[in-house]
């Protein structure tokens, strides 16, 4: 028998949210972040990109990268039990973290400054596929390894992913983006003490480089080779943490949580695949947005009292007959999603496979954390 | 049907965009099949994100070139390499030379490290289609609708020709990039179509790209579509009925609950459709969730006001 939520979460010092978008990954992590506080653990949400209303419960604010301690009188205040350890919240800013990591990191002064005002800098930072996971992940590094505050568990919300590799996979895609063959050749001139420029456009000297600027103009590779040059020296770096992050992401005190709908079951399991085929452990598979069941809990149903009774309030037995099919209807559609959270349940191995049930809204403050919290750990 | 809305279904260039999941993809292909059945030779353009158009209408996958699926519907699929592909050869105008220098590992390499060139190259592809003509100098296709990636993928891809006019200096790709931003900027041909649930997170995801939409991106707005709306289940006074019912007699609690979750579920959607199309101010089309699963194109298109096949 593995290990239930409730047992790890005594052990597990990151908590990792994986899932397709829309399925309530920022709200679960947040979430088990509180239950974590409240049994004495000091805990961390690291999210990427909140609800404004959600944010706002979290007392997070606008811009990112600070870290906040959320107030234990703001669960006191609504009637919630309030943690008993130190709980905060972040919202990752993925300019932010770039431009951190690349001013504690880089080694030269004059060339750090000029990489920070590179146009394409900026566009990389933002658009570069991966490079939210990967700032996820510079980030988690710097948190989990700190030594002022320490903290006893970090819970990480991720980009909204179509495959849980692309999370995995996010660092070792960014730097072979910026440092591989094609770059060492075009740079070659820098480490030459050569004017990078003059390289690029010396008549005859490449016949590859003139047909490419034809294509995009010659300004845009001279900043680009400006951009790969600023980068150089890093590289080391980002490799040594990368490679610190993997072992992180294997310790027998990293667990992921899987999250996703009972419509998208077949992500859940591919995901659990994903990971398990990786040896990293998943503590969890979440099926939020469960249709509630109208059965449970409500006693007998008995069509014909409830006729009689909308008749004897002066309804109409088509209205009774129509109550009766959406709540027929309802009960259909719990009863299948029970039935694939069960085939799901055979598929992982003994993984944990929560049911949540949806709440008529999404969940954006405290109160609604607290019922989702209850639907996870009981 | 919303006032104003038909005309702008109507327009040369339409682009779909909203959160991922929303439906954005149903969306675009009721748009598209709208406009084929009224005559119209229209082309569905989807972005970096394979199959959805072709299993939404029920046709082959797309391919890298536009192929008649239905009668007047054309599918083509967008992917970064593929526009960079046939963008190159128009540029170089010489297909050795292309292969030479773009298959080159190191090139390829180099290339993928230019943020956004995908994002350009791929609206490239879409602006050359808009602007297609026959021999007789009239339009290839009439209509060009663009399923477009998710919300903060759509403002790059959108921006991406305005931003590269602005900064490259004079020459093929500056003129390739002003162009581009007249047709995507053009208050008569194109239109900005906001996709959203009646729910929180993509509501603001919605506003957010609107926003971006008429500001950074100089678009005009389209039609905001409010996907997966529950429709009412009781009117207000078959409401008062069921509110009068004591919930702890025998037999009824099961019905009770299950009618209390879904008007509760029905009054927080009204919330944030209100909100929507308060803060939007644009012409709102409703799509009714009708099952557990997706609605039916059919259905989408008939809101959209097109005929039956």
């Amino acid at each position: 028998m593995r290990p239930n939520v409730n047992q790890r979460l005594a052990i597990a010092r990151c908590v990792i949210c994986v899932g397709p978008g829309g399925v309530g990954k920022t709200s679960t992590s947040a979430a088990v972040a509180i239950e974590a506080a409240r049994r004495g653990r000091r805990t961390l949400v690291l999210t990427i990109d909140p609800a404004k209303r959600l944010a706002n419960a979290l007392g997070l604010p606008e811009i990112g990268n600070e870290e906040r301690l959320i107030d234990p009188s703001a669960f006191t205040r609504q009637g919630l039990a309030p943690p008993t350890a130190p709980l905060s919240a972040m919202m990752l800013d993925i300019k932010r973290t770039w431009d951190e990591v690349v001013t504690r990191h880089h080694p030269d002064p004059e060339r750090r400054q000029r990489l920070l005002e590179n146009p394409l800098y900026v566009a990389m930072s933002t658009a570069l596929a991966g490079s939210q996971e990967y700032m996820a992940m510079e980030k988690l590094h710097e948190l989990s390894s700190r030594t002022h505050d320490p903290l006893d568990l970090i819970v990480l919300d991720t980009p909204p992913a179509n495959h849980a590799v692309d999370f995995l996979e996010a660092p070792n895609k960014i730097i072979d983006a910026l440092d591989n063959d094609a770059t060492r050749w075009l740079l070659e001139p820098y480490h030459q003490k050569k004017k990078l420029t003059k390289k690029l456009f010396d008549a005859g000297s490449s016949f590859f480089i003139r047909t490419i600027s034809r294509f995009t103009g010659t300004e845009l590779l001279t900043d680009l080779g400006e951009l790969l040059a600023g980068f150089q020296g890093m590289f080391d770096g980002f490799r040594a943490r990368a490679e610190a992050v993997r072992k992180l992401l294997a310790a027998d005190t990293t667990d992921f949580w899987v999250l996703s709908t009972p419509l998208q079951a077949d992500e859940a399991q591919d995901f659990w695949a994903r990971l398990s085929e990786r040896d990293l452990l998943v503590a969890a598979v979440v099926l939020n947005r469960a249709t509630p069941d109208p059965y449970d809990g409500a006693g007998p149903a008995d069509p014909a009292a409830l006729l009689a009774a909308i008749q004897r309030a002066g309804g109409s037995p088509e209205l009774a007959q129509r109550v009766v099919a959406v709540t027929q209807q309802m009960a259909t559609q719990a009863a299948a999603e029970r039935a694939r959270a069960e085939v799901l349940r055979g598929a992982v191995a003994g993984t944990p496979v929560i049911l949540v049930p949806q709440r008529p809204e999404d969940v954006h403050d405290l109160v609604g954390l607290e019922a989702l919290r209850q639907g996870l750990f009981g | 049907m919303a006032d104003g809305a038909q005309s702008l279904l109507d327009r040369r260039f339409q682009v779909v965009v909203g959160k991922g999941g929303v439906g954005r993809t149903l969306v675009a292909s009721a748009i598209a099949l709208r406009s084929a059945r009224s005559g119209r030779r229209t082309l569905l353009l989807e972005v970096n994100a394979p199959d959805n158009c072709a299993a939404t209408l029920g046709v082959a996958p797309a391919v890298d070139v536009p192929r008649e699926v239905m009668s007047e519907l054309y599918l083509c699929r967008m992917t970064p390499e593929g526009a960079m592909r046939e963008y190159a050869l128009l540029v170089l105008k010489f297909k050795a030379l292309y292969t030479l220098v773009f298959e080159n590992r190191l090139v390829k390499y180099l290339l993928r490290s230019i943020p956004s060139l995908g994002e350009f190259t791929m609206l490239g592809k879409a602006w050359y289609h808009a602007e297609e003509r026959l021999p007789d100098g009239s339009l290839k296709y009439e209509r060009v609708i663009i399923d477009a990636p998710a919300t903060g993928h759509a403002i790059t891809f959108l921006s991406v020709a305005r931003t590269v006019a602005d900064i490259t200096p004079p020459g093929v790709m500056k003129d390739a990039a002003e162009k581009m931003a007249q047709l995507v900027e053009s208050k008569d041909y194109s239109a900005l179509h906001v996709v959203t649930l009646p729910e929180e997170m993509p509501v603001n995801e919605g506003l957010e790209m609107l926003a971006a939409g008429r500001g950074k991106l100089r678009m005009t707005a389209g039609v905001g579509f409010v996907n997966r709306r529950l429709p009412s289940l009781v009117s207000s006074a078959e409401a008062t009925t069921i509110d009068a019912l004591d919930p702890k007699a025998p037999g009824l609690g099961p019905y009770l609950q299950a009618v209390a979750g879904r008007r509760a579920r029905e009054r927080f959607q009204g919330a944030h459709e209100q909100r929507f199309r308060e803060a939007s101010g644009l012409p709102v089309l409703t799509i009714p969730e009708l099952g557990p699963g997706p609605p039916a194109l059919e259905e989408v298109v008939q809101i959209l006001g097109g005929s039956k096949p």
